[in-house]
């Protein structure tokens, strides 16, 4: 036992010496287990980047939608009933329709003719960008004051935004008030809360829903709606929830006031998505080619490394080892070149992303297996070897 | 034979393990480069779907900007100034031309009765035979701004404003169009009224004669009921019977800034000590001839020859005709950048139409379906250069509304700039039919790309905000307005982006990527041209020290050792090359998408220049093997 012992000792100290002795080849088969470890490292790592950016732009890209008539044709002064809006803002969930589980950021603006004041509309809208003619860029200005905030549009609040110079009235708070009166005489006092100036037209702009209770909605006709979709995880299954409603626009429909259109601008987003995807797939068909040309690799390398010590081996044979111990001491050898190899481009595949994920250790260790696979086969190949013919070439 | 060349041939095995290596390198490597070049590729193409604009703020005065030596000279020109970001100016040109057999929009054709400027001046114009029944002349005082020699605001100084209004029984409706028998209430009455008077000064009609009029045709006033039941027309006529001619805006937009919308006659004023008037110019259409007898016989005689040889045929011009905005970038209109546009069916232009001014357009939804066009047809465009201007609303819905309306002048005979082409439309676009604003246009506006129209730039106009985007490299827009409030101008411009932003991340990601994969497979291909060359002058270096120890000189070892590596090296770069050309294949083939197939170019490129490595390499260890010294040699051996 103590012999054993004293033998498996001197044949590591052997093995050891002879990876010394070797250092050249020693070093070249453990830079060849590193690269490939850092070659894996690195490739998850790419991959794990472009997955998360990939989850980045699915999550901040807005897919705009436009609400047309059913051919397409307009978008503006569509005068679609303000039912449709209440669909996608979720204040109308009739007959399963829960449209504000697809969409979000409802825009949308209706407007009427007001007797009073006199020549004057009163502009129902659900945000500062349902109205282009707010925009800057139509040479509008907006101001709200102050504790205000666009917000307030979402709601029913009795407030509004009036063209600077507007006739207000003091109300018994101190705060400022217009009276607007409908065609039809519907009365709706409204508190201001901001000012229009530069260009833009005589409109007084409320909220959306101002002075409506939470429940069904007086129907407007609504001029021009858009939105955006909620979640692109599930653009399908938007997409789906939004066409049970709406059409998707072409000359071929038929117009109707009752069938309306939108136009889900995703072209651009489908197209980089599945750019970045195939982009994607690219890196995961790589990482299985890598890993199949390690073990190669491997099986190359570590057999013709040892394939000059067959000489060692015979002799070793001759003195009365068994084979399955020599391949022992080789492979040992082997097993500890690339586990020294798969330490340095595992460090080294760490410091270029300063992070290691345990994807990036599960592939190091898949291409450290086959490389490995490939060096025992190599190994047992080389350790095989007949003495009587070796020692007959030899003479 | 070269000895070393039958070296590798004896040791086969060895020979051939060892060229597979370095095919294996050249292959991954070849993955690698394809793939970087891939990437780069995929991600210029993802950018070059967006466009960042910068479209200057309607609220300020932003034209300043654009002016050097006293030109309006586009960003990209002004040579002194350094713009960050800054790719184009895109300076579009406009035209108007006759589009034959295609007619015009009308927008009370499309249940839009709100302003009738949308209709001038094609379709508006008309030429009516009427009896006038009642004129009435009117003095309103006007504040009138009054400046010093250096143009500066001094003060005001009360006028007044000279007009009439007069009324008209139709006699006879001798051009007018087509859709408006349709879709207009029936007129018997036509109303007028102007601040142009005759030549003398004086109204130039009286009741009970019989006139000609000429000018822009308008329905009757109407009002919006926001109430209407389903199926009926919101828009209420206040009297059906009475409809409007007019000649000009002037009353209403002297006070905007705007172009008065003078596109259809030329004035001007007349002062009588306060009094102030407008009367035609000797070079303008007439909008007026008094006429005895028959219409008719009036057209025949000789003071009848402008109206039947100019009028009438230009208003037939104009029923056909339609505004032509030239570009070279659609996605930099702002509508088209936001969205609010967008190509229904068919596509927009491709880079190479843009370059080579094919002759290929766009056109509305609407006027698609009012012409029977569809993609492929083709349309025949005669330019006209009209000049550009804005209306301000006269909405009756948005009753004193200050919404500009862009309108374009009518095509004259003296205007048409002999250019006329076959143009197929390869798209049709959805956006508003009738719009308000400075950027907008209306829905009988035809795209083509700029270069298709002969010297287009001479129909550039960049101080109007419709014709003038300036294009920005993606992601630039924070540096470009951090610039621009260096120069005192911060906020002047609007960006839009077409949401980038929400890309760029995963755009920078990709460009890390790829360059990791070009460093991947470049460290391997090193790493692999290492072992090769280390295992097999390693081999060869027993025989080569054995040569000179023969007497064969340095110079001819040295050059039998290059050679025989070349020719393996050769043979394992041809290999690798192909064999990484096949791999990827087989992986792109299962990815689906052109932009990263395998471009041979580039992989023959990388081939060539990983041989010329190892060639080089292979050169300089030939050299340190074949010029070791024998004397050393041996005594290290003997050691």
């Amino acid at each position: 036992m103590k012999a054993n012992t004293t033998s498996g000792k001197a044949l590591r100290q052997v093995a050891l010496r002879t990876l010394w002795r070797r250092k050249g080849a020693s070093i070249l088969l453990a830079a060849v287990a590193a690269l490939g470890v850092f070659a894996s490292v690195a490739l998850q790592n790419v991959i794990a980047r472009q997955e998360t950016g990939m989850r980045d732009m699915v999550r901040n890209t807005s897919i705009h939608c436009v609400v047309t008539d059913a051919q397409g044709r307009n978008s503006e002064d569509l005068r679609m009933y303000s039912a449709f809006v209440d669909m996608l803002t979720g204040r109308r969930h009739e007959r399963d329709c829960y449209l504000d589980e697809a969409v979000k950021n409802v825009r949308a603006k209706a407007t009427v003719q007001l007797e009073q004041p006199q020549g004057m509309t009163l502009r129902r809208i659900l945000s500062f960008d349902s109205d282009s003619t707010l925009s800057a860029t139509e040479g509008a200005n907006v101001r709200l004051f102050d504790g205000w905030t666009e917000d307030v549009f979402r709601t029913n609040a009795a407030v509004c935004m009036i063209p600077e110079g507007t006739e207000t009235q003091c109300g018994e708070d101190g705060q400022q008030y217009v009276t607007a009166i409908t065609q039809d005489g519907t009365s709706l006092q409204l508190q201001v809360i901001g000012t229009v100036s530069g260009r833009t037209d005589n409109a007084i702009r409320c909220p959306f829903y101002a002075q409506q209770d939470s429940g069904i909605t007086e129907l407007y006709s609504v001029e021009s709606c858009s939105f955006d979709i909620l979640d692109n995880e599930r653009l399908d299954a938007c997409k789906a929830a939004v066409y049970e409603v709406f059409v998707e626009p072409s000359l071929a429909n038929t117009a109707s006031s009752r069938t309306y259109g939108v136009l889900i601008q995703d072209k651009a987003y489908l197209s980089s998505l599945d750019e970045f995807r195939s982009s994607l797939s690219l890196l995961q068909l790589l990482l299985p080619i890598l890993t199949v040309l390690f073990g190669g690799i491997g099986f190359l390398a570590s057999y013709l490394t040892i394939r000059g010590r067959m000489r060692e081996f015979a002799v070793m044979r001759c003195l009365g080892m068994k084979r399955r111990k020599i391949f022992a001491q080789v492979f040992g050898g082997q097993v500890l070149l690339a586990f020294l190899g798969a330490a340095v481009g595992g460090f080294a595949g760490f410091l270029s992303e300063r992070a290691i994920s345990a994807a990036a250790i599960g592939k190091a260790g898949l291409i450290l297996a086959v490389f490995l696979a490939g060096a025992a086969l190599a190994s047992r190949n080389v350790t095989r070897v007949n003495v009587m013919k070796l020692m007959k070439v030899e003479e | 034979m070269n000895l070393f060349s039958k070296l590798s041939l004896r040791r086969a095995v060895f020979s051939a393990l060892l060229g597979l290596l370095l095919s294996a390198a050249v292959a991954v490597s070849s993955i690698g480069v394809a793939a970087w070049w891939g990437a780069n590729v995929q991600r210029e193409q993802v950018n070059a779907q967006y466009t960042t604009i910068a479209v200057p703020r309607g609220d300020v005065f932003w034209t300043g900007l654009l002016y050097e030596n006293n030109t309006p000279t586009p960003f990209s020109c002004q040579t002194e100034r350094d713009y960050p970001g800054l790719m184009a100016d895109d300076c579009r040109g406009f035209l108007a031309a006759h589009v034959e057999g295609c007619e015009t929009l009308s927008a009370y054709e499309l249940d839009n009765f709100g302003s009738p400027d949308f209709d001038a001046y094609g379709n508006s114009l008309a030429v009516v035979a009427v009896r006038c029944t009642s004129v009435a002349e009117y003095n309103d005082p006007i504040q009138q701004a009054v400046y010093d020699e250096n143009d500066e605001l001094i003060g005001t100084e009360e006028l007044i404003q000279r007009s009439y209004e007069a009324t008209f029984s139709i006699e006879d409706i001798i051009c007018r169009f087509s859709a408006y028998d349709t879709v207009l209430p029936e007129a018997n009455e036509i109303s007028f009224g102007s601040s142009v008077f005759s030549a003398e000064g004086e109204v130039p009609f009286e009741e009970g004669k019989t006139y000609l009029l000429f000018g822009n045709y308008e329905g009757p006033s109407v009002f919006y009921d926001d109430f209407a039941e389903e199926g009926v027309s919101p828009w209420e006529f206040r009297a059906p019977e009475i409809h409007r001619m007019t000649v000009s805006r002037i009353d209403s937009m002297t006070s905007s800034g705007f172009d008065t919308g003078n596109l259809l006659f030329s004035w001007e004023k007349i002062e009588d000590g306060k009094k102030i008037a407008y009367r035609l110019t000797e070079d303008s259409l007439p909008f007026y001839a008094e006429y005895s007898g028959s219409w008719q016989d009036f057209l025949q005689r000789d003071v009848g020859q402008v109206w039947r040889e100019r009028i009438l045929p230009m208003c037939q011009i104009n029923y056909e005709s339609a505004g032509v905005v030239l570009t070279d970038q659609m996605n930099s209109l702002l509508l088209f950048n936001t969205g609010e546009a967008a190509v229904l069916e068919g596509r927009s232009f491709d880079a190479g139409e843009y370059a080579e001014g094919t002759a290929v357009c766009l056109v509305s939804v609407a006027y698609a379906q009012k012409n029977a066009l569809s993609v492929g047809d083709t349309i025949h465009l005669d330019f006209y250069q009209t000049e550009l201007g804005y209306r301000e609303n006269g909405n009756y819905r948005n009753n004193g509304s200050a919404e500009p309306i862009l309108v374009h002048g009518p095509c004259r005979a003296e205007n048409r700039i002999g250019v006329q082409k076959d143009y197929t439309v390869v798209g049709i676009y959805t956006a508003p039919e009738f719009s308000y604003g400075l950027h907008r246009f209306q829905a009988d506006t035809i795209f083509v790309p700029k270069a298709s129209v002969p010297n287009a730039s001479a129909y550039e106009n960049i101080l109007h905000p419709l014709l003038y985007s300036v294009i920005l490299k993606n992601g630039t827009e924070a540096d470009f307005e951090a610039y621009m409030e260096s120069l005192g101008y911060g906020g002047v411009f609007s960006y839009f982006d077409q949401d980038y932003n929400a890309l760029a991340e995963t755009l920078t990601v990709i460009s890390a990527n790829a360059l990791r994969l070009l460093v991947i497979g470049s460290s391997i291909f090193l790493l692999a041209a290492a072992l090769f060359l280390f295992l097999n002058f390693r081999r060869a270096k027993p025989i080569a020290y054995g040569l000179r120890l023969l007497g064969i000189l340095r110079r001819k070892v040295q050059r039998e050792l290059f050679a025989a590596t070349a020719i393996l090296t050769l043979i394992a770069v041809a290999v690798g090359a192909a064999l990484g050309a096949a791999l990827y294949r087989v992986v792109t083939a299962r990815v689906l998408s052109e932009l990263i197939a395998l471009r041979p170019g580039a992989l023959l490129l990388c081939a060539a220049l990983q041989l010329l490595v190892l060639l080089f390499l292979a050169a300089v260890c030939a050299c340190r093997i074949s010029g070791g010294k024998l004397m050393q040699g041996r005594r290290k051996k003997s050691e």
